[in-house]
């Protein structure tokens, strides 16, 4: 039984979103959330783009060790942690945090729960436009003064540098506005806006997902706000609160950056893992297994990823007591992650698996997720951590789960939700393809830099020890093929655009409420409100 | 705006909610999660307050007898007054009673001006006396008084920190940096709150809110019930408790 | 029925997990009271928003059944009510009637309260101004919080219509303080076992 008890479907030539109204500023001054997440989609995937060659420049840099053998001469050190400042800042707040919420839950929210738009159309769009501006500052200190801080900022180098970081930290604290405007929407769509019916316990899991993070993006996000406000009158003032000349305190800085920062990495991988719940539901054409208990643990780990920010600060001078409270309670929040992981290989079992290419990234998702949540576990163990802070086994963990956890979860969702969202077909060989070059090349890139870092090879080092080489060279001819997989995927999408078989209003055959109206949608998603009467996952 | 007074004189709700009602409580809940946003964000100035008032105790405690209890005083009760005009300029706009809701709402800005005026007046004061955070900072009797707070503090109580005079004398300005960052941030709080009372006292003025549709006057009476809220917090820590 | 052995075997297993781990003593208590508090809310919101409640004394009833447990139930669901609904009898959270009906949030407060109020808090910072005068050592800083928490809570209350507003916007409120005092107790944490702090003069 799909979700809704009736509704009329049309699939050709009906009016859509997409040819509701016609011209740029159509587009420009909407309110409907669809329109928005194509907005973004096409802003994160550019910026994506650019973060990308940074990457591949600063895996280019690292090819060599020593700086007279490096691939071009006009990085110098200098010049690298430029380079790998802004693949970080890009990446982390122009990509990775807004990305699955605004592009898939901007799309998707309103139509899973039923609702014609979300709560605050306007402040939706306003939202896009603040990103835009925080953006378009980001990319400013380019031209004014290129960071060289790393993304994160640290005191006291972040006050004393001459790079332009007042520009940058107001970036990020635009961005971060867009974030919280984004995840308000969403609380009170959630609350407010769901069908008939459609209970709390109804709803799919990857509105769960946007909404556990929404709740994170609330809460967290303004901490981060008022340190950025700080680390700028420190450096336009001088008021002295992470300086320690002026009686402040740089570990300080670190609380406030990791209260919001570890969070902000469960904001990106929650609505990963709400995807991941929809693929594998779908491909497996059998009920996810233990959905409640995929539900909580979504708000657990929510909550609990406010407990456990000083395992960034091990080694950074926090207390030891202060180090043991954080290192107990990061072992608990592998707990609620791996809950939801053994529910879904259950809900695998004993289906009816379709290796279509959303599926293949949703298993490559589980295989480099677990792998990168288990080296997070050794991570949170004090005494590991002491050998491992600060080298290439904490930049393959995070790339672990970053890029094998959200990068294959959001590149699994373009496919899953393409026909839905353009009514069109991507050609599914192209897909797997991607994912064959996506899948080996990261495991090629990233895998050497656990060894590189239980070896002792320092992260953000432009020269290194060559005894390291070897493996930076497997890693950088990794990079690579990642880059050339991304490059596929994306000539899949421009294929599908331009030249994809037209798509029924349920080409994968699920139980969402948003594949019982058209591909593309409506305007107003559905042509009458639904009313839900039955789960959301009911296959059998 | 989405709700207009029609000429029937009804007012419609948007269409992706059920009622007016509906999209009443759900605007009002967008603007709570706004609010916890406000008060994690000054929540974070206040932690740092209160960990380097723990550390460097003399210097908060000398610096606090620089500012004017006064000032602060009655700077209190004008935003205490505000908050109740506020709640007045509601309860007018509830009752469909747009004129008296103008004229609370114009006392309410009046409040707002005069706890401006007066803030301006205590920074004057402030920074005529060179206590500015940073390298204009030029006060060497404010340090000496910390110096000579803290030798006349019993031996048991001294910390480590705290004895060594040279440093403590060197970091002193730490107290005013907090002071203009944490009352300037507010202040600038207290300047858009003001601005957006304007804006709606300006639509309750032309007779687009009534009993049933008055959603954008109470979401920014929230809003200036925060800034108040802040203010109650803000005056004992910074002014009293030294 | 299927609830009571959901909830059951969740807290059962919880404890059985924990118990090895008690020494430690912070991080168990707080993932089990996370737990709890995230079922205890949910097991209200089901009872209060979706009725399983008085389904569950609907069908009791209808299938013939009466005196026991049925007019305690019927008690606890009125006492609910009550408290989801001040003034109001019916509500119901999901949409699906359509119809239109007057909620607590349209409470309108009359002025002799709001004048209340306000005389209460102007009292309120009279007695915060000359609490200050006197030394209380390290307890300073703790009784003009909760002096001011005291006039903070009459303006949530009053001004900010809170005591008349659905639990929701409550919860919104304090889970925001919550987690303000969470950011607080884990940085004390480092800084106070690390650097010397003074408590007093």
């Amino acid at each position: 039984m799909s979700q809704v008890q009736s509704t009329t479907q049309t699939t050709t030539g009906h009016d859509n979103y997409l040819n509701h109204e016609k011209g740029l500023w159509s587009w420009l001054s909407t309110v409907d959330h669809k329109r928005i997440a194509i907005m973004y989609l096409i802003s994160i995937l550019t910026f994506f783009l650019v973060g990308g060659i940074f990457a591949l420049l600063v895996r280019g840099a690292l090819f060599n060790a020593k700086p007279e053998d490096k691939f071009w001469s006009y990085i110098t050190p200098d010049v690298y942690n430029q380079f790998m400042s802004y693949h970080g800042i890009i990446m982390v707040f122009m990509v990775i945090v807004p990305g699955i919420p605004a592009v898939f839950g901007n799309f998707l929210l309103p139509v899973m729960l039923g609702a014609k738009d979300v709560a605050f159309p306007r402040l939706n769009l306003a939202s896009y436009y603040v990103y835009l501006a925080g953006a378009a500052l980001a990319v400013g200190t380019l031209f004014v003064g290129k960071i060289d801080t790393g993304w994160t900022f640290y005191t006291p180098y972040s006050i004393k540098t001459s790079t332009s970081v007042v520009m940058a930290v107001l970036a990020a604290f635009t961005m971060g506005m867009a974030s919280i405007l984004t995840g308000l929407n969403f609380i009170v769509t959630t609350h407010k806006l769901r069908a008939p019916g459609q209970t709390m316990n109804k709803i799919p899991l990857f509105v769960w997902a946007i909404y556990a993070t929404s709740i994170i993006q609330i809460l967290a996000t303004p901490v981060l706000g008022i340190t950025l406000l700080l680390i700028s009158a420190e450096r336009l003032l001088g008021v002295g609160i992470f300086d320690p000349n002026l009686g402040g305190d740089p570990v300080l800085f670190q609380h406030f950056f990791w209260f919001y920062s570890h969070p902000a990495v469960y904001i990106m991988i929650l609505p990963a893992m709400g995807i991941i719940s929809e693929l594998i539901s779908t491909f497996s054409r059998k009920t996810i297994f233990g959905y409640t208990a995929i539900a909580y643990s979504s708000l657990a780990i929510a909550a609990v990823s406010f407990l456990v920010w000083g395992h960034h600060m091990f080694v950074s001078g926090q207390s030891e007591f202060a180090g043991v409270l954080f290192s107990i309670i990061t072992m608990l929040v592998g707990v609620p992650t791996a809950i939801k992981l053994f529910n879904w290989i259950s809900t695998m079992y004993k289906g009816s698996v379709r290796l279509d290419a959303p599926m293949l990234y949703a298993i490559g998702f589980l295989f480099l997720f677990t792998i990168g949540g288990l080296t997070g576990v050794w991570l949170a163990s004090t005494g590991m951590d002491v050998h491992f802070h600060d080298t290439y086994f904490v930049v393959a963990h995070f790339h672990y789960v970053m890029v094998g956890g959200v990068l294959m979860a959001f590149t699994g969702g373009i496919f899953f939700w393409f026909p839905k969202m353009f009514g069109k077909m991507t050609s599914d060989t192209l897909g797997r393809i991607s994912w064959v070059f996506v899948f080996t090349g990261f495991n090629v890139t990233f895998f050497p830099q656990f060894i590189l870092g239980a070896m002792g090879m320092p992260r953000r080092y432009f020269e290194y020890h060559p005894a390291y080489e070897p493996l930076n060279q497997i890693s950088t001819v990794g990079s690579w093929l990642i880059g050339f997989g991304f490059l596929v995927a994306l000539v899949a999408i421009i294929q599908g655009l331009v030249a994809g078989e037209k798509a029924g209003a349920n080409p994968w055959g699920s139980k969402t409420l948003e594949w019982q109206t058209s591909s593309p949608p409506p305007h107003d998603n559905f042509p009458i409100t639904p009313t839900v009467t039955a789960g959301p996952y009911e296959y059998r | 705006m989405s709700t207009v007074k029609t000429e029937d004189g009804h007012f419609h709700h948007a269409h992706h909610f059920n009622s007016l009602s509906h999209q009443y409580d759900s605007a009002k809940q967008g603007v709570w999660l706004f609010m916890v946003t406000e008060i994690l964000m000054f929540g974070g100035l206040f932690v740092a307050y209160l960990i380097y008032k723990s550390i460097y105790a003399p210097i908060f405690h000398v610096g606090s007898s620089y500012l004017d209890v006064k000032m602060g005083s009655i700077n209190t009760v004008v935003l205490i007054t505000s908050s109740f005009t506020m709640a007045l300029g509601i309860y007018f706009n509830q009752k469909n009673k747009p004129k008296q809701a103008v004229i609370a709402l114009a006392l309410t800005i009046v409040c707002a001006g005069i706890f401006m005026v007066i803030k301006y007046f205590e920074y004057t004061h402030i920074i005529h006396r060179g206590l500015v955070p940073g390298k204009f900072f030029n006060n060497p009797e404010f340090q000496q008084k910390v110096v000579d707070f803290i030798s006349n503090m019993p031996i048991e109580n001294l910390t480590p920190t705290l004895s060594d005079t040279a440093h403590m004398k060197k970091i002193a300005p730490l107290y005013f940096g907090f002071y203009f960052v944490m009352t300037g941030l507010h202040g600038l709080h207290v300047m858009i709150g003001a601005g957006l009372i304007l804006w709606v006292l300006i639509k309750t003025a032309n007779g687009k809110f009534g009993a049933e549709y008055y959603t954008p006057v109470e979401g920014v009476g929230l809003f200036w019930h925060i800034v108040d809220l802040i203010w109650i917090y803000l005056f004992p820590l910074l002014y009293l408790v030294g | 029925m299927e609830l009571a052995i959901q909830y059951s075997l969740y807290i059962i297993s919880c404890v059985c997990i924990f118990v090895p781990l008690f020494g430690f003593g912070i991080a168990p208590p707080t993932v089990i009271g996370t737990a709890l508090s995230v079922f205890a809310g949910n097991a209200y919101s089901l009872i209060a928003q979706q009725g399983i409640l008085k389904n569950f004394i609907k069908d009791k009833k209808d299938s013939g059944a009466s005196g026991g447990l049925i007019p305690i139930l019927e008690e606890t669901q009125k006492l609910i009510d009550g408290i989801e609904n001040p003034g109001t009898a019916m509500k119901a959270e999901s949409h699906s009637h359509g119809h239109d009906h007057a909620e607590g949030s349209h409470h309108i407060i009359p002025i002799p309260v709001y004048v209340g109020v306000l005389v209460v808090l102007l009292i309120g910072t009279a007695i915060t101004v000359e609490v200050a005068q006197f030394d209380f050592g390290a307890m300073n800083t703790v009784i003009a919080m909760l002096v001011a928490t005291v006039k903070a809570s009459f303006v949530l209350a009053f001004f900010m219509h809170l005591k008349y507003d659905n639990m929701l916007n409550r919860v919104i409120f304090g889970s925001g303080f919550f987690f303000l005092m969470l950011l607080i107790a884990f940085s004390v944490a480092d800084i106070f076992t690390r650097v010397p702090v003074l408590k007093a003069f």
